[in-house]
């Protein structure tokens, strides 16, 4: 598990804490800021979101689907196609509801765990099983902190196995890595 | 009240409850028919009342204000809103029938080319129309007013029938009909040659202010139709029998419909996209439904996405009250993918027995035909089907398999999605 260093000035920390206890209740925001990147200036501070990803990973694997592969590789946090880059997908700490637009994390690190700053995404995706891509089309609309960014715009509209690529444009060059993630129907409340 | 007391009156209370949930226990059967713990959550999560409270559009500020929704639903039922004053929007959206016309083309002015949708639902879903070309209900009210083969009016004239005849209605929702001077009975940037010609001898500030006053119909018939709605159906009684382990609660379906929604959820693959408490996904699907004219095929969303994205009406328009960040659906629309072409929106399946004939032009008369086109599976006659065909190797993708008989259950149980329509009561006059 690669050790995650970054630099996340207090308020936006600030930011990401209310986003997560309020994903935590069930309320995704549907808004987003398409405002400058906004850069890391504290000092470093030490962080590990492995454990997190590692935890959706297996919430994902536990909700099982009828139809994706067994041997489907679910982990959020892999290095890129070619190597440049080590990235690590933060989706909501709950599932959002199906059909509901939401966002995600991404985190961009060197293979050595520098945080890579002002790269440019693209964000691609779809149901390889049913040859439909995403209903969206996500985009990264900001630089939460130095390597962190913010994508808007996700939504699901089925249960089953999705794939989120992401074409990463940054100083190490131009890399890609393909994400599997499976969406279950939430846990039963009568 | 001493402790004591409290307490012994919260030991009497525990203690009638107790009874009574014993009892009631006692009255429930054991579970008739048992479903895996994915099938469950699978039926939870399609049962009406997941949707929770209807969906707020910000970009209608007046959704839900009651003169608005009076004031639409006369708007709604008036064929003085056509060319020939015949056609209203209750001409093809009737009430007593499930405000759809049974038709395989709408008939108002001319004969369309699409089915007529219902109205219940249309707050549930972001894209309105066959093709989504519409993303609110305000705005797709908007459009059978001025098409051709639908109301064929235009918006001067509307505005000139809402200054004749709504004033009184008008104004106190949405204030003061603008002093229009002299203006053409019959303009519009999209009519005949001479409409557009006259919309486009108007000035700037009259044109505004009839597009202004023409979204103000729209956003008055969308409150209108946001009181109409699904009800809950046998299928849905049947679901929450299920979650409470109530045996007699099952007998809600047959033991025919009970195989038809097991099939709907396996290997029928109807729940792909019929999921969620609207038995639809709200997306866009090729699914390899027959052309009417092979020559010259429906091309769906693909043709949908290119209005939608120029419609002076949409979220993102001058006449819409949501902010820009309020449009994510616009926002982040996804305008570039392949499989968009003859694909077309899932429909709900509430109701769907009582809405013959299917799909976009009414290609099947029975529900029956349509099971059976999911079974067969055909190519598409434009762009890609979906649906793996026999002999097909999609990755982990099975074909749709069923026998006539399985046929007949799905069917079956597609007749247990019937609930009663709520809708507001007749306006008084």
């Amino acid at each position: 598990m690669t050790t995650y260093a970054q630099l996340i000035r207090p308020h936006v920390q600030q930011e990401l804490d209310a986003a997560a206890s309020a994903e935590a209740r069930g309320q995704f925001s549907t808004a987003f800021m398409d405002e400058a990147a906004r850069t890391a200036e504290q000092p470093p501070g030490l962080r590990s979101l492995g454990a997190f990803a590692a935890l959706a990973a297996v919430a994902a694997l536990l909700a099982g689907c009828m139809s994706a592969p067994k041997d489907l590789d679910v982990s959020l946090s892999k290095p890129t196609a070619a190597g440049a880059y080590q990235v690590t997908l933060l989706p909501p700490a709950q599932q959002a509801p199906i059909n509901q637009m939401h966002g995600w994390k991404v985190q961009v690190a060197t293979p050595q765990g520098v945080p890579v700053q002002g790269a440019k995404f693209k964000v691609g995706g779809g149901m390889p099983q049913h040859g439909h891509g995403l209903p969206t089309q996500p985009r990264v609309t900001r630089e939460l902190a130095a390597g962190t960014y913010q994508i808007d715009g996700m939504k699901f509209s089925m249960t089953g196995w999705w794939e989120v690529k992401l074409a990463i444009e940054g100083p190490q060059g131009a890399d890609e890595v393909t994400f599997n993630t499976v969406i279950a129907n939430p846990q039963v409340r009568p | 009240m001493t402790t004591r007391r409290a307490k012994w009156l919260a030991a009497a209370v525990a203690a009638v409850a107790v009874t009574a949930l014993a009892a009631q226990e006692a009255a429930k059967l054991p579970l008739r028919d048992r479903w895996s713990a994915q099938d469950t959550a699978a039926l939870a999560s399609m049962r009406l009342k997941e949707a929770g409270p209807r969906l707020p559009d910000p970009s209608n500020a007046y959704e839900n204000h009651t003169g608005a929704a009076g004031f639409g639903q006369a708007l709604f039922n008036d064929p003085r809103f056509s060319r020939n004053g015949k056609v209203a929007c209750a001409t093809c959206h009737a009430a007593d029938r499930q405000f759809q016309d049974g038709k395989r083309f709408g008939e108002g002015i001319a004969t369309g080319n699409r089915r007529t949708m219902p109205v219940m639902g249309i707050a549930n879903s972001p894209f309105l129309f066959w093709d989504g070309r519409k993303d609110s209900a305000w705005s797709q009210a908007l459009g059978p007013m001025e098409d051709p083969a639908e109301h064929g009016g235009n918006r001067t004239r509307f505005v000139k029938l809402v200054q004749a005849h709504y004033k009184g209605s008008y104004q106190p929702v949405f204030g003061a009909l603008p002093d229009f001077g002299k203006l053409p009975d019959d303009a519009s940037p999209g009519g005949t040659p001479a409409e557009r010609a006259a919309w486009a001898a108007m000035g700037e500030a009259d044109r505004d202010a009839v597009n202004r006053v023409f979204a103000n119909m729209g956003k008055a018939i969308a409150a209108f139709e946001r009181g109409i709605a699904y009800g809950e159906s046998r299928f849905d009684a049947y679901a929450q029998a299920t979650l409470a382990g109530d045996g007699r609660g099952q007998q809600a379906l047959s033991a025919q419909e009970v195989r038809g929604l097991r099939l709907f959820l396996g290997k029928g693959q109807c729940v792909t996209c019929h999921n969620g408490p609207q038995l639809s996904d709200h997306a866009f699907h090729n699914t390899g439904v027959p052309p009417v004219d092979r020559a010259k095929p429906d091309r769906g969303r693909a043709e949908g996405l290119r209005k939608l994205l120029k419609d002076e009406f949409n979220c993102l328009g001058r006449y819409s009250d949501a902010k820009p960040d309020q449009c994510g659906e616009l926002q982040f629309l996804n305008a570039d993918d392949a499989s968009q072409l003859a694909a077309f929106r899932t429909p709900s399946l509430r109701n769907v027995a009582e809405r013959a004939p299917y799909m976009h032009a009414g290609q099947f008369a029975t529900l029956e035909q349509v099971v059976q086109h999911y079974a067969a599976s055909p190519k598409a006659v434009l762009g890609h089907s979906e649906l793996a065909q026999p002999g097909d190797k999609h990755e982990g993708r099975l074909p749709i398999r069923l026998s006539a008989a399985e046929v007949q259950d799905v069917t079956a149980f597609l007749g247990a999605l019937t609930g009663p329509v709520v809708q507001p009561p007749p306006r008084v006059r």
